[in-house]
């Protein structure tokens, strides 16, 4: 069970447990669910904060550093272009081109930082 | 540097840079944050970006353990509270103080360490309010943080096993708490603060007696010093998550049905007679003991020589 790999980490992390808890009891509720791939999950910020109720920006920076540490997220950046599929994954806001060739629409477009969005995805476990 | 560091210097750094330059000014600042803290600081950085703000309805209870213990309930009570929605539970801890420490005079640093901790907390989190839940020498660094750092206040103080003062200045020292929001949860069996009364100075019966004060809600329950901890009494479920999550005080039964607190209790409780009372005794036996051991023993060969002489 993925949720388990949650387990050592509420009790590394006794300040941030409540935090991993609702997670990991949000990942377990999906895996329970049939039809559900658990690494094809994919979170924006705000919605894992929800999930998290970290309560506080400081804490859920906290609860993601440490799912980052432990490899079960990782945290990308996505450019989409106009009509809607990822047109370029960044591993940094800092690494932003200023344009980028969007394929579909065949045409140069121009970045700003709205444009990034920020995407928390399970780091698959080899087998996945 | 430490996490505090990163959040602090995020935070002022993001309100004071024009949205335009926040890109190369936070890639100029994130040269000078050490590795270990580089995802930290991505993350505090993307969640400005991300526009995620403090929730104003946010809860963090402190759970401060009493000595001789590292605090194993704390585990109980952060599992028991865990299914309040937006709470978080802190442990905080300190060395362990032994008993030779809890009677001399010396007891600051425990205190400033919470102090420290509680601070940090409130610079990660401005928006939480922050509960408390103390146990036996928890409480007496509880009501040492109201009494000196008067920048840390309690959203609500529950109390168990208290060593604090009954005559404790509440009114002067936490007086934006009204009797609803500090909890004296009182074992009429409890014999620890008596004894911590009676044989030093600093400290008070309130956990065996209540504070019987207008500031204080006293409740009263069949146990003894470390009972509230017990699973087969579900206190934590029963009689503190109610207050943490809505607010509610359940009341308990004991509170009418225990009994008078009796005479030698009351006496060693008080800290005028009490106290003094413990050290004449104290006094006493050693002056009874002193006679004893330094009784002059007559030497054998001249009592000898005294029978002899009588015989005569």
């Amino acid at each position: 069970m993925f949720s388990e790999k949650f387990s050592p980490l509420i009790d590394r992390f006794p300040q941030e447990s409540d935090a991993l808890r609702r997670i990991a009891s949000h990942f377990e509720v999906v895996e329970n669910r049939s039809g559900v791939k658990v690494f094809d999950m994919v979170f924006d910020p705000n919605r894992l904060f929800d999930i998290s109720q970290a309560g506080s920006s400081a804490r859920f920076a906290k609860v993601t550093t440490i799912l980052i540490e432990a490899r079960i997220l990782s945290r990308k950046f996505v450019v989409r272009s106009p009509l809607g599929s990822a047109i370029l994954e960044l591993e940094s806001w800092y690494d932003r081109p200023d344009t980028i060739y969007d394929p579909l629409t065949d045409r140069e477009l121009e970045l700003t930082d709205d444009d990034l969005e920020t995407m928390y995805s399970v780091v698959p476990d080899g087998v996945h | 540097m430490e996490c505090t560091d990163v959040i602090k210097l995020v935070e002022k750094v993001w309100s004071t840079t024009p949205p335009a330059e926040r890109r190369s000014v936070f890639s100029l600042i994130r040269k000078t944050i050490p590795n270990h803290h580089l995802v930290l600081f991505d993350g505090l950085v993307d969640n400005k970006r991300n526009g995620i703000v403090d929730n104003p309805d946010s809860k963090i209870v402190v759970l401060i353990h009493g000595i001789h213990t590292d605090g194993s309930w704390q585990r109980c009570v952060q599992q028991e509270l865990s299914t309040i929605n937006g709470l978080h539970i802190h442990d905080l801890g300190y060395d362990v103080v032994t008993a030779i420490q809890l009677f001399g005079p010396y007891r600051s640093t425990p205190v400033n360490r919470i102090a420290r901790e509680i601070r940090r907390i409130k610079v990660e989190e401005p928006k939480a309010k922050i509960s408390v839940i103390a146990h036996s020498f928890g409480t007496y660094i509880v009501s040492k943080i109201l009494e000196d750092h008067p920048d840390i206040r309690f959203d609500r103080i529950i109390m168990c096993g208290a060593i604090i003062s009954r005559a404790y200045p509440w009114d002067r020292n936490a007086r934006e708490l009204n009797k609803s929001r500090i909890i004296n949860d009182v074992g009429t069996r409890d014999i620890w603060p008596v004894i911590a009364t009676c044989t030093t100075g600093g400290y008070g019966s309130s956990g065996r007696r209540g504070f019987q004060s207008a500031s204080v809600t006293d409740r009263y329950f069949n146990y003894k010093h470390s009972d509230f901890f017990e699973p087969k009494n579900n206190h934590i479920r029963d009689y503190w998550k109610p207050i943490i999550e809505s607010g509610d005080i359940p009341t308990s039964d004991w509170d009418t049905k225990k009994g008078k607190t009796s005479f030698p209790i009351l006496v060693a409780s008080h800290p005028w007679i009490g106290r003094p009372l413990v050290f004449l005794i104290i006094f006493g036996l050693g002056i009874l003991g002193w006679q004893y051991f330094s009784k002059p023993t007559v030497p054998k060969n001249e009592s000898t020589h005294a029978i002899q002489s009588g015989d005569k």
